[in-house]
């Protein structure tokens, strides 16, 4: 159950991160500018994408720009600003905090989600059943990388953070296992990190399964695995200061 | 009544970084009103201030606000308390109006944000990164207020403050007192400790080396003077009257007490004693003693600071 605490801060984020153009740009447009990339030209892949599978892309950068990127880079400058601090003379407790935080991210994801399936419906695309399945794929896949975001924002400096979570973005989404697939060994070792594994489970969802993808449960594994071990490290190294 | 706890105790508190940093075996207890906490920089007022709020756990020791212990009754001590915090912006892309509304959210009673934004001077809906220091100064006490606390703790709450916004604070901070609440303000500046304080502790290298109650201080009058280093005080002293007192101090002044007040005489006579040792007194001023150069004297620094009525 969640605290109404808890669910005063996500809101509270939430608010501050909707005002916040960068990460309107980051959420909203990027997103929407690659799938429209994908379905209304031939320059990834040389041929138009179907629209499915152009939002099984989008959808993944967009929880990994929320629940990773937009997360970590915040955090961090909350930490440097002694904000995190602040907070800990309030009611608000730490884990509530925490929770808050990715409430929030859940939030933008789910928006960003929202507005790109309006897109694609607008496009053709109609949802099936196991379309009803993309909520949990969409917690999944921001439970598999909130944690590395706390991990990051809680033991660097603001700067680096911003450097490297920009980063890990653009790595995860142009060798990430999103746009571009890898066969044997490779592909084998991308689709064991978060982005890869985000994108399989949206894809099957969405029925748009790339050819040689993993089973499912294996990729919904992948991302607990990772949600527990991006949420120990978390907890053990995060400095509030 | 008798058996309310105190609003604030520490017990044996010891929170160490090393041999001469952090604090050690620290106890007070505060009933009542404001109390200035006073120390040379890296002398642990900060320290002191995040174990009181709950913010660090001490090595050793005990502390309980209001009888409950900030870290174990966390839930509790944080609808009771308020702090603020030195070096800090909180949410730097909000507004103050907002953050206070959503921080009164998170308190049983809290107090009205509009009217506490006005109280304290600061705009609304300016975004917080674009406030002056003074503005964000004074937000921090608003955000230290804002859930009507029994207890507050603050941490240089006037750095960047201009005398006027100073003034109005510790007004702000006076009337909360006469209200009950029991307040610490860590501070450098002497003006804060004679403004505000009805009682200073004085922190060194961590070590409580001083408590001080105002009501336990003399008033009487007493003249500082410049003059010559190193002046035979003796022959000073027996040309004063009985039960006076002289001694130097720092940057070549003298400070001359007496039972019986400063008059003409008592002038008279300290420059026929620096006439005699061929010099002048200048800078010659007559005041109270004051709770911050009792503060000062503890710390063994400059009387620079010393005011003077």
């Amino acid at each position: 159950m969640i605290s109404r605490n808890a669910l005063r801060q996500g809101a509270w984020e939430f608010k501050l991160n909707v005002k916040n153009g960068e990460q309107f740009l980051l959420l909203v447009i990027i997103p929407i500018a690659i799938f429209l990339t994908l379905t209304q030209t031939a320059i990834i892949g040389g041929s138009k994408w179907d629209v499915a599978g152009a939002l099984s892309v989008s959808i993944t950068v967009s929880v990994l720009a929320a629940g990773f990127t937009s997360l970590a880079i915040a955090t961090a400058f909350e930490r440097r600003s002694g904000t995190l601090v602040t907070m800990g003379v309030t009611p608000i407790s730490r884990v509530e905090l925490v929770i808050g935080k990715t409430l929030s991210t859940v939030y933008l994801a789910a928006i960003s989600a929202l507005i790109l399936g309006l897109v694609a419906v607008a496009l053709g695309w109609r949802p099936t059943a196991s379309t009803m399945l993309v909520p949990v794929i969409l917690l999944l896949g921001i439970a598999s990388v909130t944690g590395l975001a706390f991990l990051l924002a809680g033991t660097m400096r603001a700067e680096a953070v911003l450097a490297l979570a920009n980063g890990i973005f653009v790595i995860a989404m142009i060798f990430g296992g999103i746009i571009f697939q890898y066969p044997g060994f490779v592909g084998t070792v991308v689709n064991m990190f978060p982005p890869a594994a985000l994108f399989n489970c949206m894809s099957h969802v969405l029925g748009s399964m790339p050819p040689d993808s993993p089973p499912l449960i294996v990729s919904i594994g992948v991302l607990l695995a990772w949600s527990v071990i991006g949420t120990l490290a978390a907890a053990k190294f995060f400095k509030w200061r | 009544m008798s058996n309310e706890p105190p609003a604030i105790l520490a017990e044996g508190l010891t929170l160490a970084y090393g041999p001469q940093r952090g604090i050690f075996d620290f106890s007070i207890s505060l009933t009542q009103g404001i109390t200035a906490l006073a120390g040379n920089n890296g002398a642990g007022k900060t320290t002191l201030l995040e174990c009181l709020s709950g913010l660090r756990s001490p090595q050793t020791g005990d502390v309980r606000i209001c009888g409950r212990d900030p870290q174990k009754d966390r839930s509790h001590v944080t609808q009771i308390l308020g702090a603020s915090l030195q070096d800090v912006t909180p949410y730097p892309t909000a507004k103050p109006g907002e953050l206070l509304k959503f921080l009164a959210s998170l308190y049983s009673h809290p107090l009205a944000p509009d009217s506490l934004l006005e109280q304290f001077s600061v705009p609304a809906t300016t975004v917080i990164k674009t406030l002056s220091a003074g503005q964000v100064q004074r937000l921090k006490c608003a955000m230290a207020l804002i859930g009507n606390p029994r207890v507050v703790l603050l941490d240089e709450p006037t750095a960047g403050l201009d005398p006027g916004a100073r003034s109005d604070l510790y007004s702000i901070l006076r009337n909360s007192a006469a209200d009950g609440v029991v307040m610490i303000v860590a501070t450098h500046l002497t003006e804060d400790i004679d403004a505000l304080a009805d009682r200073a502790i004085v922190l060194a290298q961590g070590h409580l080396v001083a408590d001080i109650q105002k009501s336990d201080i003399g008033t009487a009058e007493q003249l500082v003077f410049r003059a010559r280093r190193d002046l035979p005080l003796e022959q000073l002293l027996n040309a004063l009257p009985t039960e006076s007192m002289a001694r130097s101090l720092s940057n070549d002044r003298y400070l001359v007490r007496t039972g019986e007040g400063i008059d003409s005489s008592i002038i008279a006579t300290v420059a026929s004693w620096c006439a005699q040792h061929g010099t002048e007194a200048t800078e010659i001023s007559i005041g109270r003693n004051t709770l911050s150069y009792e503060v000062l004297r503890n710390l063994n620094m400059s009387d620079q600071s010393i005011p003077h009525d």
